[in-house]
């Protein structure tokens, strides 16, 4: 599911390449050939063997291995938005459930796709606008414009609350000890079994909540908050100053990385040691404008744009997570169709796709994708 | 002076010599990689924690043994030396007191992010005024000592500007700063020499005939 697990961290156990990565596969879901044009990819999800991208109108399945189409699906319309960063995606990501259904969060509702061919199993039609979904534990759980829904894996609804959702389709995080959802006004925790209010909170998120160890972590223009997920108590805060908003936090084990993002100047990435509980500054990236998007224990993979005007190409850089050390660059390119999305990460490979529509599996020389 | 003193001064005078050398070392020598990143808490004792803790330490450390080598000089020979010793001495060591502020104010702005402008501005004018203080002043000392009966000193100030611009016109890239370092050291390291050797003032071939 996109940024990883059902916490929305961005991190993925496992590793990749520190050099010498190579082109596995690449595959074209053929979107129209405009800059200016409606349909925009998502993320790439990967699960039961498939590579899923949504385009803004339908759901494309590729192999893993060797990046050949399975399916394309009916219409579906998954949820489209105008994303005010180049770091981010304009289509809102599908779910895969631990049985192959590919959970897709549309402008109509909520549909689940059969892993096989593509096929509608189930839909979810009184929602809308709904955002990126989270699998766990048999529960999906996905938030449309006004109400927070928990399904199980069949389409079968568990509990829904009505939660005023801003225009961003903000995906909401589910964790053991909570399922926490942004409003208008704020965040909400639920109960995740019975979806029980248990706490709201004033402290606003544009990039959504991410749940870890009891922790639900949300950035935004006041810095990075960390909050108790079970009540809402405030656990600790971390800004570097007025002005500076800190987004988009991508959490591993040993680091939090985050986003700094002040209002007239390019985004850096920054990384948090949080060896020690409460997140000290480690580095702070020296390369590009954009974001951390995911992470493993050793590598961040940041979504920078390098260089500046017309000749600013976007791109996915893979930073060692001690130094902030460039390691490598996957180009994407310097028109808004070749922006590269979030990409998934397998054990030893990264799969990419640009907003244009281009899927790409990239992994050290040598190892299958 | 006494000799205790004037020695304790010439071991600090040898030791900056040999720091104001040793610090200006390129940091690839000892490791520190090219980065992509700012390093907020380098690990103790990695290359980038002696680049960015240990060398600006020592280079204050080295400015100030430069300093206590020219006051023990200047204190030694006061009671014999002419004006331009004097004056020289004098202005020498107020422009080295000044590059001990210039040098900590330069290190801690380059490692503060928080936008502090004060640190940059007062090294800056500090040291800009150390130094339009510090080379008239090594003039008159040059011209001082190489009318003393131990004329070498006087030679090696009077040197010592020119080999810094010359060695750092023929050397380029990293290794330019060590290169125009080493006049720096040589001429410290003899003044030290001479403090540990000689604790009597320096007087002119003159004054000592007379004598």
């Amino acid at each position: 599911m996109a940024r990883g697990t059902p916490g929305r961290t961005g991190f993925t156990s496992g590793s990749l390449p520190e050099a010498d990565i190579s082109l596995q596969w690449r595959a074209a879901i053929g979107l129209p050939d405009t800059d200016r044009g409606s349909l925009s990819a998502s993320s790439p999800i990967v699960g039961e063997g498939l590579v899923v991208v949504a385009d803004s109108r339908r759901v494309h399945a590729y192999s893993v291995s060797t990046g050949e189409l399975e399916w394309r699906s009916d219409p579906v319309a998954p949820t489209f938005y105008d994303s005010l960063y180049e770091y981010e995606a304009n289509t809102a990501a599908p779910a895969i459930g631990p049985d192959g259904t590919v959970v897709v969060p549309s402008e109509d509702g909520l549909f689940g796709l059969a892993a096989a061919d593509g096929a509608i199993e189930w839909a979810v039609t009184d929602l809308r606008n709904v955002g990126p979904p989270a699998i766990a534990d048999g529960t999906v759980l996905a938030q449309g414009r006004e109400t927070v829904v928990a399904l199980d894996v069949g389409g079968s609804e568990r509990w829904r609350r009505s939660v005023s959702r801003g225009e961003e389709p903000t995906p909401p995080a589910l964790g053991p000890e909570a399922v926490v959802a942004s409003t208008e006004s704020g965040l909400r925790g639920f109960d995740p079994a019975t979806g029980e209010e248990r706490w709201s909170s004033d402290q606003r998120t544009e990039s959504g909540p991410v749940l870890d160890g009891g922790i639900c972590l949300v950035g935004n223009t006041g810095g990075l908050y960390a909050l108790d997920a079970r009540s809402g108590a405030e656990r600790w805060s971390f800004s570097r100053g007025d002005y500076r908003a800190l987004l988009s936090p991508v959490v591993a084990p040993d680091t939090i990385y985050a986003v700094e993002q002040p209002g007239e100047a390019g985004a850096a990435s920054f990384a948090l040691d949080r060896t020690d509980g409460e997140p000290e500054p480690r580095w702070c990236s020296y390369i590009g404008s954009g974001s951390v998007a995911a992470a493993t224990a050793e590598i961040a993979l940041g979504i920078l744009s390098i260089g500046e005007g017309p000749d600013a190409a976007q791109g996915i850089v893979g930073f060692s997570a001690p130094l902030g050390d460039s390691l490598w660059a996957i180009e994407g390119g310097s028109r808004p169709r070749d922006w590269v999305t979030p990409p998934a990460i397998l054990d030893g490979a990264v799969i990419a796709t640009t907003r244009g529509g281009t899927v790409a599996a990239i992994s050290g020389a040598g190892a299958d994708a | 002076m006494r000799r205790r003193r004037a020695r304790a001064l010439g071991s600090a005078s040898v030791l900056g010599a040999l720091l104001a050398v040793v610090t200006n070392v390129p940091p690839a020598w000892y490791g520190l990689p090219e980065t992509d990143a700012y390093v907020f808490e380098p690990a103790i004792f990695s290359p980038l924690w002696i680049n960015r803790v240990l060398v600006p330490l020592l280079s204050v450390v080295a400015t100030l043994g430069l300093l206590g080598g020219l006051v023990g000089l200047v204190a030694r020979d006061w009671p014999v030396a002419g004006r331009a010793r004097r004056w020289g001495g004098v202005g020498g060591s107020v422009a080295l007191a000044g590059f001990t502020v210039a040098v900590p104010a330069f290190v801690y702005s380059m490692q503060d992010t928080g936008g502090n402008l004060l640190l940059p501005f007062v090294g800056l004018v500090v040291g800009a005024a150390s130094l339009f203080l510090f080379l008239p002043s090594v003039v008159l000392l040059s011209y001082g000592y190489v009318q003393t009966s131990r004329p070498r000193i006087g030679y090696a100030l009077a040197v010592m500007p020119l080999g810094v611009v010359l060695l750092g016109y023929l050397v380029s890239g990293p290794e330019q700063s060590v290169a125009a370092a080493i006049p720096v050291g040589i001429t410290w390291a003899l003044v030290g020499q001479d403090l540990m050797d000689h604790h009597e003032p320096l007087g002119s071939p003159a004054a000592a005939a007379e004598g």
